[in-house]
């Protein structure tokens, strides 16, 4: 069976780290002064952003017009580092970023007493829309440093679409 | 008109996007030319010359054909409110209903590989083109489809349809050409 060459949006990928950055910050989840960083995380807490390989090209038709019609996935991981947990603790982070998860959704999550619910997802460029952002791993414990800090990750994707004349 | 060449490079394939069948989404006097079939990935004229075949008592072979009736499906055909011709069907067949008009639409088949590339291309128009909207819907989690199938009809006009740089088609009937 021949193997799928695996082919990436070079051109969408700066679009899609800057707005995911923007919108993971706009999470009202987040504390006043908090916020990710971009695969930057301090010795014993922080939150990061690492993305992946970058924009997959995961499926690509062309039409009748001669538009080319691409779909697209963005992966990346988030990543809240966290130091001295006890059990409620860390309930309470993986909690937080599965929440964090299902807000990306577009699923209403209550934070506080409040709910919140991402209306529309923020514009990319001109020829590329943000179709959806899920979870694809839940939030589990990746790994303890020597220093006793926590990684607790979640896996997330992004799917836009991408339509251009030619190619 | 006398025949025609093609305008692409000889022992090349013609690309597909060099036919268009556009919708008029304009008006009769002043048509706007708008090409159908955004993400539509395979669709094809069926041409049905109504043929039929006999072998006469001396054992002759005879075929007689007639006119041909040319129908065209569009299958998906995603909606998208950028598309004015999808817009227009939409408005006529799922708002209106609107089964006399759909039945009588103007659409230009646009031949971009036949005569002079972007200023004098081969095109026919036919004017009493029925439309008709085969569904609406889509699966779960995707997006909305109407599915349509074009039986251009009426008088045909051939012509030739000059594209602009802004993608805008003109179209010139051949007798006033």
């Amino acid at each position: 069976m021949a193997e799928k060459q695996v082919k990436f949006d070079a051109e969408g990928t700066p679009a899609l780290t800057q707005t995911m950055m923007d919108l993971l910050n706009a999470y009202p989840g987040l504390k006043p002064g908090e916020k990710f960083l971009f695969a930057t995380l301090g010795e014993s807490r922080g939150k990061a952003f690492f993305p992946s390989v970058g924009a997959v090209i995961d499926n690509e038709v062309k039409d009748i017009l001669g538009r080319t019609h691409q779909t697209c996935v963005y992966g990346f991981a988030v990543v809240c580092r966290a130091s001295g947990l006890n059990e409620q603790r860390r309930m309470a982070t993986k909690e937080w970023l599965d929440t964090l998860g299902r807000w990306l959704n577009r699923q209403t999550v209550t934070i506080g007493k409040t709910d919140y619910t991402l209306t529309s997802y923020p514009a990319l460029t001109d020829t590329r829309i943000l179709r959806s952002i899920r979870p694809t791993v839940p939030a589990h414990l990746d790994g303890t440093g020597e220093n006793g800090a926590e990684d607790w990750v979640c896996q997330i994707e992004a799917r836009y679409t991408n339509d251009f004349k030619g190619g | 008109m006398p025949d025609l060449t093609f305008n692409t490079v000889e022992g090349q394939d013609i690309k597909r996007e060099l036919l268009i069948l556009c919708l008029n989404t304009g008006v009769k006097a002043t048509p706007v030319w708008s090409p159908i079939g955004s993400r539509v990935t395979d669709s094809s004229e069926e041409i049905d010359w109504s043929k039929e075949t006999n072998t006469d008592i001396l054992g002759k072979v005879r075929t007689t054909m007639k006119k041909p009736v040319i129908t065209q499906s569009f299958d998906p055909l995603p909606l998208d409110a950028g598309d004015p011709a999808v817009v227009k069907l939409w408005n006529l067949a799922v708002k209106d209903q609107d089964y006399v008009s759909l039945a009588n639409q103007d659409v230009l088949i646009v031949h971009r590989y036949a005569g002079t590339a972007d200023s004098a291309m081969f095109a026919e128009r036919y004017d009493g083109t029925a439309i008709e909207t085969t569904g609406l819907g889509g699966e779960g989690g995707g997006n909305i489809s109407m599915p349509i199938t074009v039986t251009p009809g009426g008088t045909r006009t051939t012509g030739t349809a000059a594209i602009d740089e802004a993608g805008d088609i003109t179209f010139t009937a051949a007798s006033a050409a």
